[in-house]
């Protein structure tokens, strides 16, 4: 007996049992699976992928998909000028979302607003944004930075200097990698993080020196333990003002020389992020995270040595290097295609956008919980993990619960989504699960899978009901879930 | 470990970098055949198949000389002048080394020979780096990359020895240490959040309709099938199991009262699973906080009285159930942290620390022997002088009864613990 027989039968005797054996009488429906656009096992995984799924992919991708009518209107632009258009986000006026702004304190010395938690309310704004914004670009690249230098309330614990963080990244999103990493040198809420302020010149802290390295720049590899030790004394020095900024007093720094990557100088901290910014592990470890968050994993080494040449031929610039992958037959192969799995971020995000749906702030953060990513909050300074890892038997029980608390009704009587249009009177329940899922999943979900979720929305006849079953089971299906 | 394993390993591999495998992973025993010594340890291990493993994993780089305090040590202090423990913060163990006074309740258990202490653990060549010294200590072996892990390889033997065989992660992410190369454990945050959520108050049927989108098949889902197959299995087990686990923690009578920290109210968990009919071969817990480079007392201290009230009611609930004899919880972090402490009243990153076995069937005392805080590696470190895999080695050969060549790369002295 294998355990998930020993499984089910513990659960028939189980008191409290939830699982039945209705299961077990349900119509399995076999049908011809059409599934339109799909590479097969057999296709060649270098060519590119089926045209009808470039753009989805591009906006699974480089943002967080999108319903029937911004699928439609970048349809209509084609690849190449859809990649320019998502590229080239500072074109498009983002006024009305930038005046919306999360409830923290309004400055480092503030006190919280009474009853708020700032994590969770930074959290909530954040997925808000991303659900909203007409730049997806800017938001999938804040993420990225985010992840790339994970800082977390947690140990943080000011509301003001992590917001401080999450404009500076998405201001530099598609910015100068010198300027970024400079930045986050002298960023108030990483200088807490990673305990800049508490480096010292008599007694230096090596947390930053390691980590700048380790996870910022280089990756393992080119430095010993002598250069942690060198780069922290030339990062001491460090403090946070009385508005929260990170600066720099000489005064306070050690000042003799030492040697940092072969180098031997009297390092001051902008000495160590030109060395770090400049040498050739950089340019191939951000390529090659960049390339992994944007294609697919294990890239072959020659594309990444070509997308790394761009970094320094543009001079660090990440909007050449984030234009190379896209631009990449790579980033259109059918080895790109489907290769990643959403992230709960972008499951949560992806859902509510392309639904035009939203959701109560406890069911964003419960749901972040139960999924292992909170944003603001990731578990240690590497980040949080990428592919299949996300996906454990508590994470998915978590995916297939979160679309029960989304609100799915629409004001719009004229959208295809408003409830009425999908499964009101004279509705057809195939042609509205159709509707819904593709939406969501516009490649094409597998006829007999299809079947399945129509069945659990007859279930229903509340348009409403019938709605949110064929958003959830949608949802649920490893289609919607991956990337 | 055979090729068939090696082959084994290269898929797993493959599947954690992201890269779809051909074969879709399972809970059961679906490839590794028996091998001879596999057959040789079914005897040792049908008596222990009563036994569990909890694992407390200390997240960050548990500082080991404020925990198990070497006071007899004049350096201790000299090195330690404002985050040092003095006499009055110390529960003596003995005359050189005691615990950390904030850790009454693991003393307790020691004073009640259910505690085993083994200190200066580390490796040949300690890493510093937080990812790459946990990758170490949880894939079991110091030769990157490994990408599985050492309990889940050792799952992977007991699922081909006793059917069934299950390990729990009790959190959102599950430990490398629980990867198989073709098993994997039960997940869950929380008991509540471990079920189909019904769409009305009267829907039955939800949890039917789910299963059965993950039971049809996809025939015609390309290149990416075997991630497509593998969220399909993740969802059949997660429903499946989501009956067994409220059953347990539902019928479930804690026998004492559980602090109400999260770590605690995880670890009364781990107890009604460990009393239920799961009869789980592993538990897996994380306690997380410890990477103290700044202002260490306020951190550490609060964090060593959660483990050490936690572990204390755990045990004593399980004794309670009659369960104390078969159950052995083991601590483990990264690494430990620098003698000396730095400039912000906290301490960088170092190398061995101690162990902590606790248990009805644990050998009490002190294991191994303290480091010096004198003769240090040439990074100004302790050198260490039990290496973890005789820990590991120790656990899967004299706990859960099978020969640890199953599990580890090379052959390891074992210790006397249990």
């Amino acid at each position: 007996m294998d355990r998930r027989a020993f499984l089910k039968l513990s659960a028939a005797t189980a008191a409290a049992a939830g699982v039945t054996a209705y299961g077990t009488s349900l119509m399995r429906l076999a049908s011809a699976s059409t599934n339109a656009g799909l590479p097969l096992a057999s296709t060649d995984l270098s060519a590119p992928m089926p045209a009808q799924v470039q753009i989805p992919h591009l906006l699974r991708r480089a943002g967080f998909g999108g319903g029937p009518q911004e699928q439609a209107h970048y349809q209509a632009m084609g690849f190449d000028e859809a990649v320019q258009y998502v590229l080239n986000y500072e074109q498009i006026d983002n006024s009305a979302l930038d005046a919306i702004t999360p409830n923290i304190r309004t400055s480092y010395s503030g006190s919280v607003p009474a009853g708020q938690n700032e994590g969770n309310n930074l959290a909530t704004w954040w997925l808000n944004r991303m659900v909203a914004t007409p730049r997806p670009l800017e938001e999938k690249m804040t993420l990225f930075w985010h992840n790339h230098f994970a800082t977390a309330i947690s140990k943080v614990q000011n509301g003001y200097l992590m917001y401080q963080q999450n404009k500076f990244l998405r201001a530099n999103a598609l910015g100068n990698f010198h300027d970024i990493l400079t930045g986050m040198t002298w960023d108030g809420a990483m200088l807490i993080w990673l305990d800049g302020v508490e480096n010292i010149e008599s007694n230096p802290n090596q947390n930053y020196a390691r980590e700048v390295m380790e996870v910022f720049s280089t990756g393992r590899g080119p430095y010993t333990q002598n250069d942690v030790i060198e780069g922290a004394n030339a990062f001491t020095g460090f403090s946070i003002n009385s508005s929260g900024q990170g600066v720099w007093n000489p005064a306070r720094h050690y000042d003799k020389p030492g040697t940092f990557l072969g180098q031997t100088a009297a390092f001051m901290p902008q000495d160590i992020i030109d060395i770090l910014v400049a040498r050739p592990e950089t340019a191939t470890n951000l390529s090659t995270e960049l390339f992994q968050f944007f294609g697919y994993p294990n890239p072959s080494p020659a594309t990444i040595q070509r997308i790394a040449a761009v970094y320094f031929d543009s001079g660090y610039d990440m909007k050449s290097v984030v234009e190379a992958i896209l631009t990449s037959p790579e980033f259109v192969s059918n080895q790109a295609y489907m290769a990643n799995v959403k992230s709960p971020t972008e499951y949560l995000v992806a859902g509510l956008r392309a639904f035009g749906a939203t959701a109560q702030a406890s069911a964003l953060i419960n749901s972040s919980n139960n999924q292992g990513q909170l944003l603001f909050d990731p578990p240690n300074v590497f980040g949080w993990p990428i592919g299949m890892l996300w996906i454990n038997t508590g994470s998915i029980m978590e995916r297939y619960n979160f679309p029960v608390n989304v609100q799915t009704t629409t004001e719009n009587s004229s959208s295809q989504l408003n409830e009425n249009n999908l499964f009101g009177a004279g509705s057809s329940i195939s042609q509205g699960v159709q509707t819904v899922s593709n939406a969501l999943y516009p490649d094409g979900i597998p006829t007999e899978v299809l079947s399945v979720i129509q069945s659990a929305t007859a279930t229903y006849t509340d348009p409403t009901l019938m709605t949110k079953d064929a958003l959830r089971m949608t949802m649920a299906s490893p289609y919607y879930n991956l990337n | 470990m055979n090729n068939k394993r090696r082959d084994l390993l290269r898929q797993l591999a493959a599947r954690i970098s992201g890269i779809p495998s051909v074969t879709p992973l399972s809970l059961g025993p679906t490839v590794i055949e028996a091998t001879d010594s596999n057959q040789a340890a079914t005897a040792t291990l049908q008596n222990a198949s009563n036994k569990t493993l909890v694992v407390v994993q200390l997240m960050g780089g548990n500082d080991g000389l404020n925990t198990v305090v070497p006071y007899g040590q004049p350096a201790y202090l000299q090195n330690r002048p404002t985050i040092g423990l003095t006499a009055d913060e110390i529960l003596p163990i003995d005359g050189d080394v005691g615990l950390n006074s904030q850790m009454t309740g693991m003393m307790d258990l020691y004073n009640s020979n259910r505690v085993a202490i083994i200190q200066g653990v580390s490796y040949p060549n300690p890493n510093l780096s937080h990812f790459e010294a946990t990758a170490i200590w949880e894939s079991g072996s110091p030769e990157l990359p490994f990408t599985n892990g050492w309990l889940g390889r050792y799952m992977d033997v007991a699922n081909q020895l006793e059917q069934p065989a299950t390990a729990l992660s009790l959190g959102q992410l599950v430990p490398q240490t629980l990867l198989g190369v073709t098993s994997q454990p039960i997940a869950l945050n929380t008991v509540n959040a471990f079920q189909i959520r019904p769409l009305t108050k009267s829907d039955t049927t939800s949890t039917a309709y789910i299963q059965q989108l993950n039971e049809t098949a996809c025939s015609a889902c390309g290149e990416y099938n075997a991630l497509v197959n593998q969220m399909m299995q993740s969802g059949l087990d997660a429903i499946s199991a989501s009956a067994v686990v409220r059953a347990a923690a539902s019928s479930y009578k804690p026998q004492v009262t559980y602090p109400t920290d999260d770590f605690s109210q995880r670890l009364q968990l781990a107890a009604g699973i460990i009393v239920s009919s799961l009869n789980p071969k592993i538990v897996y817990v994380t306690l997380g906080g410890f990477d103290t480079h700044g202002d260490e007392r306020p951190t550490q201290d609060p964090l060593l009285k959660q483990l050490s009230d936690g572990v204390n009611a755990l045990y004593n609930d399980l004794s309670a159930q009659g369960r104390a004899n078969d159950t052995l919880i083991m601590t483990f972090s990264e690494f430990g942290r620098r003698v000396v402490e730095n400039g912000s009243k906290g301490t960088d990153h170092g190398t061995a620390l101690p162990q902590f076995m606790i248990g009805g069937s644990v050998s009490p005392g002190l294991y191994g022997t303290y480091p010096s805080l004198t003769d240090l590696d040439a990074s100004g470190n302790l050198l260490w002088n039990i290496d973890f895999r005789q820990t590991y080695a120790t656990v899967l050969e004299s706990w859960f009864g099978i020969q640890q060549n199953e599990v580890l790369d090379s052959t390891y002295e074992t210790l006397s613990v249990i």
